[in-house]
């Protein structure tokens, strides 16, 4: 009965967040050999969008992104506002950054960089993106493939215990992988 | 064919056991950054010299570099495998080392010149004093170490990667890249053995579906949208 349930468990567990276990191997895999392709060279554009009306009032990273229906975190560091009162900012969200300049009139310039490929790279982990209800979604989702992975792992070890085919060979991976991990995490953490 | 199946499935997860648990939990501490601070605990700073040629910090090869500054300055860790050289040949380098819960930055300006003070004549003193001060050399090395504490520590396992830095990170590399591997075998070979096992096949089949859409349409969505 409890065989049946953990089974179930991690099967429709492991189906449920199959999809992001492969973005999760291939970005980690691209972490460190760096084979997806480069970002392409930036791209420029420019728009208008509404100023403030009220005397004493400027245009705002965060109402400027609204008004270009873009969505991403601004970059408060990023934030600055020249003697002539041309405001720049940058905007990241997964596989873009802008770069955005506006004049207190509210034209707005926009250098904007495409990774693409990198998107793989910025699912990884993610737990949303200010601005947008689909990545927050993708947050939350995270955050089950998170808990998914933990779940795995236990109802994995009581299924591979449950069984005697392998358990053995499979003993014996556990016992070198943990040691050869748990001797490396303490080299690096000792001796540095 | 089903036996291989289920025993790269089997065997991939008794290695993600070992190793992808560590990531799964410093992966929540990541996630909830606001619960498990990242910032450093502690920073000190100090000045060093260090004298150099320029085969010793080769332009093309930073990480060289890189591994020549650690060794002199007594630095631990791994050069980061991102570091850049200068912007220009003879401007302060700057480098990234360190550990897991520790970071060094180091910004190496050019050699150091010896200065000399200035000759001084006294008649007061005794003949035998000499009359310039000792050559002084001043300190062209600023290294900045951030201890990160038990989340940073946590934080720096998860982002380990790159094979600079020794053994035991040449061997966490090889760890990492069999692991990254293991997810995606892992996660194959389970569509395999559900779809083997299942009578009934729709509820796996919706949830499959989910599993598999939602990710491509993540990535379209982003890769789309304005």
């Amino acid at each position: 009965m409890l065989r049946r349930l953990l089974l179930n468990i991690h099967m429709y567990g492991g189906l449920l967040v199959s999809g992001y276990l492969i973005v999760l191997g291939v970005s980690s895999l691209n972490f460190n050999h760096h084979f997806l392709p480069e970002p392409s060279p930036p791209v420029s554009w420019s728009a208008d969008v509404a100023a403030p009306t009220v005397a004493g009032e400027s245009l705002q990273p965060e109402s400027i992104r609204d008004q270009l229906g873009l969505f991403g975190s601004v970059g408060k560091q990023s934030i600055k506002t020249s003697s002539a009162g041309l405001l720049t900012f940058t905007i990241y969200r997964p596989g873009r950054t802008y770069d955005v300049s506006a004049t207190p009139t509210g034209h707005i310039d926009v250098k904007e960089t495409r990774a693409t490929w990198f998107l793989l790279q910025a699912m990884h982990g993610s737990k949303g993106s200010p601005g947008s209800t689909w990545m927050s979604i993708w947050g939350v989702y995270t955050e089950v493939t998170t808990a998914f992975g933990m779940i795995a792992i236990v109802s994995g070890i009581y299924l591979f215990t449950s069984t005697r085919r392998d358990r053995k060979a499979g003993l014996l991976i556990l016992l070198v992988t943990t040691g050869v991990s748990l001797a490396a995490m303490a080299y690096m953490h000792f001796h540095g | 064919m089903f036996t291989i199946v289920r025993r790269i499935h089997l065997f991939t997860s008794v290695f993600l056991m070992a190793f992808v648990a560590m990531y799964f939990v410093t992966g929540f501490g990541l996630i909830h950054d606001d619960w498990f601070p990242r910032k450093p605990i502690s920073t000190t700073t100090r000045p060093a010299t260090l004298q150099y040629t320029d085969a010793d910090l080769p332009y093309d090869d930073p990480i060289a570099a890189g591994e020549f500054v650690k060794q002199k300055l007594g630095l631990t860790g791994q050069v980061n495998p991102q570091q850049k050289p200068p912007a220009k040949k003879g401007w302060t380098w700057r480098f990234t080392i360190g550990h897991p819960g520790v970071s060094y930055n180091v910004a190496v300006a050019p050699n150091p010149k010896a200065t000399t003070a200035p000759s001084i004549q006294s008649t007061t003193q005794p003949t035998t004093m000499p009359t310039t001060m000792p050559a002084v050399i001043k300190p062209n090395v600023t290294i900045t170490e951030y201890d990160f504490g038990p989340a940073g520590t946590s934080n720096g396992f998860h982002r380990l990667r790159g094979f600079s830095g020794g053994w035991g990170y040449k061997l966490w590399s090889l760890m990492y890249d069999a692991s990254a591997l293991s997810l995606i075998l892992f996660s194959l070979t389970g569509i395999y053995l559900w779809w083997k096992l299942s009578k009934i096949r729709w509820p796996g089949a919706l949830v499959l579906a989910f599993g598999i859409l939602f990710p491509i349409a993540t990535f379209m969505f982003l890769a789309m949208s304005k």
